[in-house]
């Protein structure tokens, strides 16, 4: 605490630094499992840089807006932007305790605010008028709707052992509790990588290398952007994953290594920890994408059922331990 | 005792595996994991209490249940393997994933009211041991494909084994030795079976097996 | 130490067999060596059990092996049926109308397995440590599952797959019967311990009741698939109508009675524990007894082909046994101790005579098996008299028994089980014994292609079933002095 006089100014300094660390780290993440996923086939792979090659390709070229749309279509790039870097002010990425905003919402409420990128991506592709941006926005809500059940039985099931729904606080609690919430804990934290993996637009959902305009979900909807709009709605899906990997991390698998206090050192090993636990992210990412295969679009009932009912089994097993 | 906790939280996630898998393959390299997983319960054991026939039992469930039957099995079911053929329920999907719910749940509450005498593990791994258990026999009943159902009696009796180590911990090697053997012929005779089907029906769908009635 | 050489021996003389079968390379020398095998194995078991019968239970190397009265009633069984099937299985194969051409390597796998079979039945009889005996009855089903598969086809093969997936299943079930009976006697006996029979024995009231009374009711229900018990018979019929001949006779004679051993020996140590409990784990026996019994009579009627009607009427007699243990009174346990042996012969003897009618009429279909007495009076004789004896009729032993059974039921202040029992019974009577005096005596419509007069099969098929006609007919009569003797020594074992 030497180096920040007052607690108001060293939370704000965590909190822009968790922020930076989201926006700067997530555009890695991509280039990572990229690389990774290349290396798994006995491709040489593009460099885990590449992503930030693309993007600051995207941002240098010219905007290209359709004559016949709305507001919405130039909003929208902004919010999906937006969105998680404000859902990374309510998650713990680099502290183990609450930041200022933090107590903002619970993790419904982050639900929401994730939400409302996903909504404005697919408001917009619609606004378009390109049929890919519809199929891609109906195929889109028709997972987000059904991974939707999953999410609230996490959140209740996370809320009911903890005794919380802020993220902050339910980041322990799972550990602290004696061997019988194991069970438990495993089976939530199973449902809940797997809505991740159907959020954030990966396989066996979506394949995000897809060149088939017509087995796609989430990179339908990007065609009709262009330039700097194209560059913040994809930082915007790169951001996505990140968080919402974070929140799989720090929450509910391994809440370890998180900064006690914000200070140089403490912060830059959380940094450190976060990276080498994102790397075991994506060396498992890399791991399911290329065993599994993409399901047919009509089984994502099947496999978002299958992660409610883990989800749901989570809740019910922890009540009869007790 | 926390991984022993944990490694046997993976084993009933993994046990999803075959409730859920459209592939014949899958069942191969689920059940090698399972067996890992088992292996490492028990090793954890004996770091805990230092019984050395733990540890025997822990390599002796790698080496045989976790490397020789996953090998033997894919050998002997190569041939159907090989098609990456998709497999199906006699039940549908979303009726099997719920039965495998409520068997889970049913395993975790027949283990709290088992008045057993605790020794080395929690209640909790009984649960699992137990869910796991049904959840093996249910694939094995409700899976039309003689290999999956193969696949479901040994997650099954790794189920019991996990049992086994929460109950009885001090069972003496030989009688795990004899189990462990057991599980050996048991997977050579199968895969004697399995390969004879192939040969009479040209596939490991036990739906061609319905002559006999009455 | 003589006693556990002779063990040994016992063990080590089918093992040799079996291995011998798959070393040499004549079939000549394979069948040369059934006999003397059985023989000496036979020997050996009537010398164990004389030396039970004189000096008490026999311990041997630190409580693996163990033979008192109860498992040597099943050892006597289990050689019986296994010398029998063995002499029956040479001429059987041989018989100059045998209508399976074996292929080369059959006879190989044939008896080879059928010593194995036999070695993993005298290694359930004569284990002391409870896991062997889940080992050994466990093994009978890897024995014995591809013999069912012998004549490699669909159907047996068919047959063979259900028996072994159900038969695993129950296995495992029983396993988690065996290590919560285990775990029964951690409180008293400490976390290691010897678990054996003696042992387990001696703790008596001790054991936890609760997970005494569990282990056993997951064992009844677990090896109770294997015994052959409803509802979780349905692999029974299938496997026992789809074997060979004596392999059937086998299955049905002696390794329903295997399991069936192990579900009466975790009784008696169970029930000492159970105090006035011991009444639920009674019922639940009889509880299975009955329902199979009428799941065995009411498929008795409906059937057409004589191999399934003999497997169901083991459904019906595996159930008559059980509620005979689960009556509880000292003369039904008697008369079920008895039931195991008179069934056993009766039932070799009927699937002898189906393997006999297949050779002579090349089909296990009743229909088409009519007047053979006029074709072949021997055989004739042997079916007849042999669907008497296993439908209980005196003065068969079978009589003795069930009547003893019903006896013991009927005494007993809750006679209602007595009175069904008999009821079924006079049921399966009739449902057995009509079908096989029409295949006996009724006239021929001329379908059977080679029911042509004067062709007597040879006296090697005919002659292992006289033998057991003969023993089934003396049993009637007389029970000998020893056989008494072993009889109530095992029911005290029982009933502790």
């Amino acid at each position: 605490m030497a180096l920040f006089r007052s607690h108001v100014l060293a939370a704000a300094v965590g909190q822009v630094v968790a922020i930076l660390t989201v926006v700067g780290f997530s555009p890695l993440l991509k280039g990572v499992i990229e690389n990774l996923k290349a290396k798994v086939q006995s491709r040489q792979g593009p460099s885990v840089l590449q992503p930030y090659y693309d993007l600051r390709k995207l941002l240098g070229k010219e905007r290209t807006v359709t004559g016949n749309v709305s507001f919405l279509f130039r909003v929208a790039p902004y919010v999906v932007f937006a969105t998680p870097v404000a859902f990374a002010m309510l998650i713990p990425v680099l502290t183990a305790m609450p930041l200022s905003w933090a107590l903002m919402a619970d993790m419904v409420g982050s639900g929401f605010v994730i939400g409302i990128g996903g909504f404005f991506g697919n408001l917009a592709a619609m606004d378009s008028g390109s049929p890919y941006g519809g199929l891609g926005s109906s195929r889109s809500r028709f997972v987000s709707s059904l991974a939707e059940p999953t999410f609230i039985v996490v959140f209740f099931a996370v809320g009911f052992i903890s005794g919380g729904t802020v993220p902050f606080a339910v980041n322990g609690a799972l550990f602290t509790s004696s061997s019988h919430i194991v069970p438990s804990h495993a089976l939530v934290a199973a449902a809940f990588l797997m809505v991740v993996l159907a959020e954030a637009g990966r396989l066996p959902l979506d394949n995000p290398n897809s060149s088939q305009e017509l087995s796609m979900i989430e990179s339908s909807r990007l065609f009709e952007f262009s330039g700097p709009d194209q560059a913040l709605m994809e930082w915007g899906g790169f951001m996505k994953l990140f968080v919402l990997l974070i929140v799989w991390l720090n929450v509910l698998v391994l809440p370890l290594g998180l900064a006690d206090a914000i200070t140089v050192p403490a912060l830059l090993v959380a940094i450190l920890t976060l990276s080498a636990k994102m790397l075991g992210a994506a060396v498992l990412l890399v791991g399911i994408e290329s065993t599994l295969a993409k399901i047919r679009i009509l089984r994502v009932p099947e496999y978002l059922g299958g992660s409610f009912v883990l989800a749901f089994l989570g809740l019910v097993l922890y009540t009869v331990g007790r | 005792m926390l991984p022993e906790v944990i490694l046997a939280a993976l084993i009933l996630l993994v046990t999803f595996t075959f409730i859920v898998t459209r592939q014949l393959g899958a069942a191969v390299s689920t059940y090698a994991v399972q067996s890992w997983l088992l292996g490492g319960v028990s090793i954890a054991l004996f770091a805990d209490s230092h019984l050395i026939q733990l540890l025997l039992f822990g390599l002796l469930t790698i080496a045989v249940k976790g490397i020789a039957v996953p090998q033997i099995l894919r050998r002997r079911s190569s041939f159907a393997l090989a098609g990456r053929r998709e497999t199906v329920y006699f039940v549908r999907f979303p009726t099997a994933l719920l039965i495998g719910a409520g068997l889970t749940l049913i395993g975790f509450i027949v283990a709290t009211r088992i008045p057993y005498p605790h020794q080395l593990l929690p209640e909790s791994v009984l649960g699992i041991a137990l869910a796991v258990l049904l959840l093996g026999l249910f694939t094995t009943t409700a899976r039309r494909d003689a290999i999956l159902q193969v696949g479901g009696l040994l997650a099954a009796e790794n189920g019991l084994l996990l049992v086994g180590l929460v109950l009885a911990p001090g069972l003496s090697l030989l009688i795990e030795f004899a189990i462990v053997l057991d599980v050996l012929i048991a997977v050579l005779v199968m895969g004697f079976l399995v390969a004879r089907m192939h040969q009479e029906v040209s596939t490991t769908d036990t739906s061609e097996l319905t002559r006999l009635r009455g | 130490m003589i006693n556990t050489t002779l063990l040994l021996l016992l063990l080590a003389v089918p093992l040799l067999a079996a291995l011998g079968s798959v070393a040499v390379s004549q079939d000549r020398i394979r069948y040369a060596l059934v006999l003397p095998s059985s023989f000496i194995t036979f020997a050996l078991a009537l010398t164990l059990i004389a030396r039970v019968l004189s000096g008490g239970p026999i311990r041997a190397l630190g409580d693996w092996l163990y033979l008192d009265d109860l498992n040597a009633v099943v050892l006597l069984v289990v050689m019986f049926v296994s010398s029998l099937a063995g002499a029956y299985s040479i001429a059987y194969f041989r018989s100059p109308q045998q209508g399976h051409v074996l292929r080369s390597g059959e006879l190989r796998k044939y008896f080879s397995l059928f010593h194995l079979f036999t070695l993993t039945m005298v290694l359930a009889t004569v284990s002391g440590n409870l896991a062997l005996l889940w080992t050994a009855v466990t093994a009978t089903t890897f024995a014995s599952a591809p013999l069912v598969d012998f004549y490699g086809s669909r159907e047996p093969l068919e047959a063979a797959w259900k028996f072994l997936v159900l038969a695993v299943a129950g296995e495992l079930i029983a396993l988690l019967g065996f290590l919560l009976l285990y775990a029964s006697g951690i409180a008293l006996l400490g976390s290691t311990y010897n678990f054996s029979v003696p042992v387990l024995g001696a703790a008596g009231a001790h054991l936890s009741p609760t997970l005494a009374g569990l282990g056993f009711m997951l064992v009844l229900v677990g090896f109770g698939t294997k015994a052959g018990l409803a509802p979780m018979h349905t692999w029974l019929p299938d496997a026992h109508s789809q074997a060979p001949a004596p392999v059937c006779a086998m299955l049905s004679g002696a390794e329903l009675n295997c399991a069936m051993l192990a579900i009466i020996r975790v009784l008696s140590l169970a029930t000492p524990s159970a105090g006035h409990r011991a009444i639920d784990l009674h019922a639940a026996l009889l509880g299975f007894g009955l329902l199979s019994m009428i799941v065995g009579v009411v498929f008795l009627v409906s059937q057409r082909n004589f191999k399934r009607l003999l497997a169901y009427s083991s459904v019906e007699q595996m159930g008559l046994i059980a509620a005979g243990f689960g009556i509880g009174a000292p003369l039904a346990v008697v008369g079920a101790l008895l039931q195991m042996l008179t069934h056993s012969l009766a039932k070799s003897l009927m699937f002898f005579n189906s393997g006999n009618l297949l050779l002579r009429f090349r089909t296990t279909t009743m229909a088409e098996v009519r007047g053979v007495i006029r074709v072949a009076p021997a055989t004739a004789v042997l079916v007849i008299l042999g669907a008497l004896a296993i439908a209980g009729a005196p003065p068969f032993g079978l009589f003795v028994s069930e009547f003893s059974i019903v006896r013991g039921a009927l005494g007993q202040p809750n006679w209602g089980a007595g009175a069904i029992i008999a009821a079924l019974l006079l049921v399966g009577f009739i449902a057995l014994v009509a079908p096989f005096s029409r295949m006996t005596f009724g006239e021929g419509d001329g379908t059977a292609p080679s029911a042509s007069p004067g062709s007597e099969l040879g006296v090697g098929v005919l002659a292992p079933g006289f033998a057991l006609l003969a023993a089934v007919l003396l049993l009637g009569f007389w029970v000998p002095g020893p056989l008494h003797s072993l009889l109530i020594g095992a029911s005290r074992v029982v009933n502790r």
